[in-house]
């Protein structure tokens, strides 16, 4: 049976780099998607087209789902979630493309977006707060439960990682399977639950992030105004 | 499923550089059109609201506008009904003075015309007594009628004052040769125009050449002419006499 190298695969080495086809692949739907939005917006009218109508209603989507959950930095927390969305979004579907493979389905790749996720909550906090009154929700309502506090961080950064990764993979992995059991046709309905699945991802990746960089940013004083 | 490091950090430099990207040519440009789409709807909304105050007040000025007008047309429609009816009652006080002045007028007119008509029937009334009276005398006349004026004539010469007489006196001394004509309408007897030119002459002293003629004109009578004074006693000239003086008695009432 020939052996299917279904995970990332190493392309080359530049020194000390290793550059993984699932790197390439993101670089390509970051250029992409960068390459797009600075097109598309190079025209913009007081009446707008139809594709101007489409980005508005991409950019207010985004900007009004963070708008509910944090009120107060809207702005700057926008730009981070919107990248999380369309990056994933497009990076889970590009494996529908012959040729392409999800760079979600790398490890290394979902870490180092959970990794940016678990940076990102403490830079909105602290910059929201201060850095003493960000350390400070650690320590509250208890100093015992500051060990839990930094387990729970670990976890739920793993947990971003793991989850978009396991996801990915195993759908990709299915319809892998069904491909070499089944034959060309078969895995077209799994494909197109791939097409869900993918957008499903996306969505709960970045809206768990928008959760933290609330959680973050709404953890010390408003805890303590909240608190009776 | 090995996590390599070097596609972790790439990624994570990656995944930054797309933030910024998209925040440079996405986000921030279409957040700005949003904004200023809300903002020209904003400007919008206000306009159409100033515009709808603006209106509104228009429409309080006009009608409060109409309101005075109204009141002005009903004031000035009562000041012009008020001259109206001035004017009538000054054109009926002219058209009463003038019918008054046309009613005097012609007052006055059928006042004139009823004493000229009744002027006119006294006339008519005279000349038909002077025609009766002078067909009633001519009938009447004759030598006795005659003679019985010829003695009135001569009693009447024989009353006029000194001063009748120096009068007669003086209309026959303002002729060269005096004469006088002594008309009648029969024909006189010698001796009644002997005496009349006797007591002529003696009374004015002057010595006079005698005319005697007859004139039925004076239907009965006698009519003595010296100069420019005439003297008669006839019934002609008496019932003209009387008619003139009837006559501008009547033209002078």
């Amino acid at each position: 049976m020939e052996q299917i190298d279904f995970f990332a695969r190493v392309l080359g080495h530049l020194g000390p780099v290793t550059v993984s086809d699932s790197l390439l692949t993101s670089v390509l739907v970051a250029g992409l998607l960068s390459a797009a939005s600075a097109v598309l917006t190079r025209r913009r009218t007081a009446l707008p087209d139809r594709v101007q109508v489409v980005l508005e209603g991409i950019v207010s989507a985004c900007e009004n789902a963070v708008r509910d959950v944090i009120p107060t930095a809207y702005r700057e927390v926008t730009p981070f979630i919107m990248s999380l969305w369309l990056f994933l979004a497009t990076a889970n579907l590009i494996s529908l493309v012959p040729g392409f493979d999800s760079p979600t389905r790398d490890l290394s790749v979902t870490s180092a977006l959970a990794v940016l996720v678990f940076f990102s909550v403490h830079w909105f906090g602290i910059r929201q707060q201060g850095l003493s009154a960000y350390l400070k929700h650690y320590l509250t309502p208890n100093p015992v439960l500051l060990p839990f506090h930094l387990i729970g961080e670990i976890t739920r950064t793993l947990a971003l990682a793991i989850r978009l990764f396991g996801n990915m993979m195993s759908m990709e992995l299915i319809g892998l399977l069904l491909l070499i059991i089944g034959g060309l046709f078969v895995p077209v309905p799994v494909l197109l639950l791939h097409v869900v699945e993918g957008l499903v991802q996306a969505y709960i990746f970045g809206i768990l992030a928008l959760v933290y960089i609330a959680g973050g940013i709404q953890s010390g004083p408003q805890q303590e105004n909240h608190s009776p | 499923m090995d996590l390599n490091p070097s596609t972790f950090v790439l990624e994570i430099v990656n995944f930054l550089v797309l933030v910024w990207l998209l925040k440079r040519f996405l986000y921030q440009p279409v957040s700005a059109a949003i904004e200023e789409r809300r903002r020209q709807i904003a400007r919008t909304v206000a306009e159409a609201r100033d515009t709808q105050t603006a209106a509104e007040t228009l429409r309080m000025q006009y009608e409060s506008r109409l309101a005075d007008w109204e009141s002005e047309k009903r004031q000035a429609r009562e000041a012009f009904k008020q001259e109206i009816e001035a004017e009538r009652q000054r054109a009926l006080d002219e058209l009463e003075k003038a019918l008054d002045a046309e009613r005097e007028k012609a007052r006055v007119l059928i006042e004139r015309q009823r004493r000229d008509m009744e002027s006119d029937l006294e006339r008519q009334a005279l000349r038909l007594s002077r025609q009766f009276a002078s067909r009633f005398l001519e009938r009447l006349a004759g030598p006795e009628m005659e003679a019985a004026l010829l003695r009135m004539f001569g009693e009447d010469l024989a009353a006029m004052s000194p001063e009748q007489w120096q009068a007669l006196t003086r209309a026959l001394e303002e002729q060269e040769h005096p004469e006088a004509e002594i008309a009648s309408a029969f024909p006189l007897k010698p001796e009644s125009c002997a005496e009349l030119t006797e007591m002529i002459e003696a009374r004015t002293g002057r010595a006079v050449a005698w005319r005697f003629r007859e004139d039925p004109a004076l239907i009965c009578g006698i009519r003595l002419r010296a100069g420019h004074r005439v003297l008669a006693a006839n019934v002609g000239e008496e019932l003209k006499f009387f008619a003139d003086g009837a006559e501008n008695s009547l033209g002078g009432g």
